[in-house]
């Protein structure tokens, strides 16, 4: 190995690595009996460094300060913020490669990297690209094509039409013929971006519009495709490696069925589905494609299973994906270093029967968006505190950012990739809750909520999970953490104790050691009576008695109580002079008020805050801009009409009346930026 | 009145008197009207009852009487407003059972239009005073009742409050005021605690001459909440310095701001135990100013981020946006913070910002609370409003303001520190103690692009002369090769800097030559 890499160094005295997405280009390592940190997801650079390859970050300019370019050995801005202009810029990213004099390109994630202008271009310069050849990508690239590749190649595919739809009527027509619902989507797309599920006629023209235009605009491809739609289908992607020489492994399954609008929340790996004749099958089969298309290089074969464990192949990502960490935790392969090796054209080292599964890894994309809105609307803002859990054992996290970093509405929304490891799957998913709860994020609203949700949720812990676990688990939306008595008095035993630190603090003579106080917790008003001996402050709450103890430092984010002789992360997001106090706790953020006796008993005079009337309203509910504004002042709408269109991230979200009624005034137009809560239209 | 009727009900034996007022007590807010009637029935009576009670019992029902004010009809009016009562005010506002009453006794003592009848006298008044603690520390309130005559000012009213402030003064403890008043004459006659005003968001109202009178003298059409609201003089006019939601919030946030204050001008600041360690980095600093010059930031990011647990208790803010003021700790100890708001108007200084700004930093100053300044400041803004209103006069309000301060006073330059701007805002010239420039600072006369239209009017090769404008002036050098700041530092060291800074320059001593009164350009 150390031989390998010097020749390794000599060869590729140069890669290019370059970003993708908000959390760059990363992959992490991990040894399947511990975890090494690498903080933060600079996972290519950390393999090349390994390796002793020199790396060289490409980033747009407001990037500049991004982690993945302070620890590249170079670094080149290839142009500003959007897009298109900086890491989709193949000008501006073949300049760099010459500049610097790169031997190869590793292409992170997103962007360029299943894109085969970019692998011709670099190919035609003697460049080598790190992932598989043109023609794989190509052929996989293309939705179309790949499936009927597949089929060719014997593996089972979703009756679907193979043919590109022009219109919406042909849209509409081919429908009709598969049968609904169906699925529609971009033909060069990935990701979740550019896919509609249609139930009728008229959901079917309207997916075909939002699509066609958000696969322009991600992928600078309109063509759309139509399949049938698998309700309740899980979603288990195979890990395939193969090399230049003829070889292919398959790496076993990811498990990546919790999604919310087809893109994965929460990843494990192995799946408590698969049984090991299934997994067999599914791994020979994407083995199979992998070799028909003489792939080489990581990729990754998505497969829909149903109920039966039937699965069908959806398409085969050419580039390293987001979750491919869990797959190293379980077989301790470094798939970076893998691919690495490939592109130099060395022969695999490992056969399929030396490919084991220890342990068990759960990922959870920590995502910059309010879970509270369809699972996850976009929030922007700077991160002004921000702290990883890395104190835990068994926990990774890549990222791409760090204190004092921008979410910008330019790229994709994601924090972090959040690892953690266990010998069984319940120590993982206990390892993921003390992750969650030990994670400071401050200045962007972010999902921890649901995530800690979902990985506590007794579906989940059992295994009984579909791409439809969102929508069937909370159809009324995510709510936050519902307490029951027992957490809903520690939490205001918690609030109390906190209170009663900061008072004490500010005051100068007075020992006190008993108190009457009373809290507001959402529509309950709760009395308490708190003692405090020593460190311990004993709260009777809601006829229960609970004892909280901790070390009470006020300057902390992190609140770590013994609540009951249970030791429970809690996080003070806020806390100010009238007495409110946010606190996270099981994940989810409380507002409680503490107040004492006295002033609960004068607020109860204060006057109620009037609500404002949301129906007459509409607000931008997340950062973006304006795409197109449907109606004009004195137009009649009704209810349910789309009023305007707001983009963020790459995703269309249409906006819709709440009522029927007259548009009073229009506030926005096409093209205009909008931040959260700014007012769009309002009606009569 | 209390007194009254309940003597009358029970003339006779002293068993009955006890018995009945007992059972009197819980009905007691009714007695006004029940006396009234009884005095027209009965003239005689009040002597002749009143003189069978000892001087004990008219002591105890003068007590209860003054505790209920203007009566339940009157507190239930009052909270029905959403409002608290005078009493109420000052309980919440002190800590328990502090509270010290004087002057519960005193009655006004005007005797036209009937006022001299004993239905119209309210032991205590239309005010409530005393002293008490906040936190252990001592206090003067004085709480307008309005349930007493709609708390307006009285002879003895005005006694009552100039006797608490007397008496402060002695002991050298502040003053806290209620004022809760239909009396016009309340707000000339009257400073809070050193001036700063509280209003309650909804329920308040402040304004020499009321809506009537405007509209009657000036044909104006305004209501009693455009006039003088609570989002008039927090926005509009900086009369209040800060709005809250009710009256609870208030005097919770008075609580929590008195707690940066020093007792007075004699007494140091309290000293809160620090949680924050004094050396932390903030490592979030070094990449909040953007590359562009042009591209806003919020100050408030770094405020929060250098200060003790990001506590800041900003002052006036929804005024004059454009430049930040507030209290905030640094190891404990009270500092004064005025920073310059790039994300409003580009945090420039105008008119209302300067105005704002001067008033905090002499306020520090006559209190001993050392000044931080966070500078971002393009210049002035430029204009025909801004000229015609005097900006030249009212800017000067902050260089002298800062010039005069003899507190220890750092600053902090971030980025942009053009011009006249830069002079004001406590720059080494105006005696600035330590004076930092951060990488991405650049003192100069104005931006590149400004300076180079105007040195190469008309000519070619703006571009390039723009260029090496930035070269020479867009970096903290120039102003550090003159001395003008100390130090280029690292954004991340500011919170360790500024605390050892503060360590050493507590012993600070410096005394401005002798004058009978400073002349500030008022």
């Amino acid at each position: 190995m150390l031989t390998e890499s010097r020749l390794l160094d000599l060869l590729l005295h140069h890669s290019i690595v370059y970003a993708a997405f908000q959390s760059r280009c990363c992959t992490l390592h991990c040894k399947t009996q511990y975890s090494t940190i690498y903080n933060p997801d600079e996972k290519v650079i950390k393999t090349c460094q390994k390796m002793g390859i020199k790396s060289v970050a490409v980033h747009s300019d407001v990037d500049a300060s991004a982690v993945h370019v302070k620890m590249a050995d170079e670094a080149v801005c290839v142009g500003p913020a959007p897009t298109s202009k900086s890491y989709l810029n193949m000008d501006a990213i073949m300049d760099a490669i010459r500049s610097t004099g790169a031997q190869a390109v590793h292409p992170g994630y997103g962007f360029l990297s299943e894109n085969k202008e970019f692998a011709k271009r670099l190919a035609a310069e003697g460049v080598t690209f790190i992932g598989p050849d043109t023609h794989a990508i190509m052929a996989m690239g293309d939705k179309i094509e790949s499936k009927l590749i597949a089929k060719a190649a014997k593996v089972n595919t979703i009756p679907g039409f193979d043919g590109v739809v022009e219109t919406a009527d042909d849209a509409v027509k081919i429908a009709q013929q598969i049968g609904y619902p169906v699925m529609i989507k971009a033909s060069a797309g990935g990701g979740g971006k550019g896919m509609r599920i249609a139930w009728n006629d008229e959901e079917t023209r309207e997916g075909f519009r939002f699509s066609s235009q958000e696969a322009a605009s991600s992928f600078g491809d309109d063509r759309l495709l139509i399949e049938k739609y698998i309700d309740n289908p899980r979603h288990i992607e195979i890990q395939v490696l193969a090399d230049k020489h003829g070889n292919a492994l398959w790496l076993n399954e990811r498990e990546c069925s919790i999604q919310r609008r087809n893109q994965k929340v929460v990843e494990e790996a192995p799946s408590t589905f698969l049984d090991s004749v299934t997994r067999r099958a599914m791994g020979e089969q994407a083995v199979q494609l992998a070799k028909a298309v003489q792939y080489s290089s990581a990729g990754t074969v998505e497969f829909l299973v149903d109920s039966k464990k039937n699965f069908y192949f959806l398409e085969m990502n050419t580039r390293l994906q987001v979750e491919h960490p869990i797959t190293e935790c379980i077989t301790g392969l470094d798939l970076v270093e893998q691919m690495i090796r490939v592109a130099k054209g060395y022969k695999l080292l490992h056969k399929q029967e030396d490919i084991p599964i220890n342990g068990w890894a759960i990922e959870s994309r920590v995502y910059a968006e309010d879970p509270y809105k369809s699972f996850g609307l976009p929030s922007i803002g700077r991160l002004s505190q921000y702290q990883e859990p890395l104190n835990l054992s068994n926990v990774r996290v890549d990222s791409g950012i760090q204190e004092g970093s921008d979410i910008s509405i330019y790229y994709d929304p994601m924090i972090s990739k959040l690892v953690t490891y266990g010998a069984t799957r319940a120590e993982a998913l206990s390892k993921m809750e003390d992750a969650l709860d030990n994670y400071v994020i401050r200045g962007v609203t972010h999902n921890i909520p649901l995530l800690r949700e979902i990985i506590t949720h007794p579906r989940f812990i059992s295994g009984d999970i579909s791409t439809n676990f969102l929508p069937e688990v909370y159809p009324d939306g995510f709510k936050g953490h519902q307490l029951e008595v027992g957490n809903r008095r520690e939490l205001l035993a918690s609030a109390a104790a906190l209170y009663i630190t900061a008072q004490l603090r500010s005051q100068k003579v007075l020992e006190c050691t008993h108190w009457e106080l009373c809290a507001e917790l959402g529509e309950g008003l709760y009395s308490m009576e708190v003692t405090k001996s020593g460190n311990v402050y004993i709260v009777e709450v809601d006829g229960g008695k609970v004892e909280v103890s901790g070390q009470w430092n006020l300057a902390s984010t992190l609140l770590p109580l013994t609540i009951n002789g249970t030791d429970r992360m809690l996080q003070c997001l806020s806390r100010d002079a009238s007495g409110q106090i946010v606190l996270q706790y099981l994940g989810t953020s409380f507002k409680v008020r503490v107040l004492s006796k006295l002033a609960a008993e004068l607020n109860s005079y204060m006057p109620e805050k009037v609500a404002e009337d949301t129906s007459s309203i509409l607000r931008s509910p997340m950062p973006g801009s304006v795409v197109a504004v449907s109606v004009k002042p004195g137009d009649t709408v009704a209810e349910g009409q789309e009023i305007c269109v707001i983009e963020a991230m790459k995703m269309q979200n249409s906006l819709t009346a709440a009522k029927q009624a007259k548009v009073k005034k229009v506030h926005c137009k096409p093209g205009e930026t909008v931040g959260e809560g700014d007012l769009l239209v309002e009606l009569e | 009145m209390a007194a009254f009727s309940v003597a009358r009900s029970s003339c006779g034996l002293i068993n009955g008197l006890r018995v009945s007022f007992r059972s009197l007590a819980p009905v007691k807010h009714g007695a006004v009207a029940a006396a009234a009637l009884q005095t027209s029935l009965l003239p005689d009576c009040r002597r002749y009852s009143v003189g069978h009670l000892s001087v004990k019992e008219r002591i105890d029902m003068k007590r209860k009487a003054a505790l209920v004010g203007g009566g339940q009809k009157r507190i239930d009016a009052q909270h029905k407003r959403g409002k608290l009562t005078a009493r109420e005010r000052v309980e919440l506002l002190l800590d328990p059972e502090s509270f010290v009453e004087s002057d519960m006794f005193v009655e006004h003592r005007c005797s036209d239009f009937g006022m001299e009848q004993d239905r119209n006298k309210f032991p205590g008044d239309s005010v409530v005073t005393g002293r008490g603690r906040i936190n252990g520390r001592l206090v003067y309130v004085f709480s307008q009742d309005f349930t007493v005559f709609g708390g307006s000012l009285s002879g003895a009213h005005a006694q009552k409050i100039c006797k608490i402030m007397d008496q402060a003064m002695t002991v050298g403890a502040p003053v806290i005021g209620l004022n809760d008043s239909g009396g016009a004459r309340i707000q000339e006659g009257v400073e809070s605690l050193a001036g700063y005003a509280d209003i309650f968001l909804d329920t308040s109202y402040l304004f020499i001459t009321g809506p009537d009178v405007v509209k009657s003298v000036t044909n104006e059409d305004v209501t009693q909440e455009e006039l003088g609201g609570a989002k008039t003089h927090t926005t509009v006019s900086g009369v209040a310095h800060h709005a809250f939601e009710n009256d609870v919030d208030a005097l919770l946030n008075m609580r929590e701001f008195f707690n940066f204050l020093p007792l007075s001008n004699q007494d140091p600041s309290p000293i809160r135990a620090c949680h924050d360690p004094s050396d932390r980095l903030v490592t979030s600093l070094d990449t909040i100013v953007p590359f562009e010059t042009t591209k806003a930031y919020d100050m408030l990011d770094i405020i929060h981020a250098v200060l003790d647990e990001r506590d800041f208790f900003e002052i006036m803010p929804s005024y004059a946006k454009n430049i930040v003021v507030g209290f905030a700790r640094m190891n404990g100890r009270t500092v004064g913070i005025v920073g310059n708001q790039p994300k409003v108007a580009s945090g420039c200084l105008d008119i209302n910002s300067s105005v704002k700004g001067a008033r905090f930093v002499r306020f520090c100053d006559a209190f001993n609370i050392p000044i931080i300044t966070f500078v971002d400041v393009p210049g002035f803004l430029p204009g025909t409003a801004q000229e015609y209103g005097g900006i030249i006069r009212h800017g000067a309000k902050l260089l002298y303001a800062f010039a005069e301060a003899t507190v220890p006073k750092i600053t902090i330059i971030t980025r942009k520190a053009y011009g006249g701007a830069y002079d004001v805002m406590s720059s080494k010239h105006l005696r600035g103690d330590v004076n930092y420039a951060w990488p991405s600072a650049e003192v100069a006369v104005m931006g590149a692009k400004g300076a180079v239209q105007i040195i190469f009017r008309g000519k070619e090769n703006q571009a390039e002369a723009e260029a090496e404008y930035v070269e020479k002036f867009a970096n903290p050098f120039p102003a550090a090769v003159r001395g003008f700041v100390d130090d280029i530092i690292e954004p991340a060291t500011t919170r360790k800097k500024i605390c050892r800074d503060l360590e050493v320059l507590a012993s600070k001593k410096q005394v401005n030559p002798w004058k009978k009164h400073a002349n500030i350009p008022l």
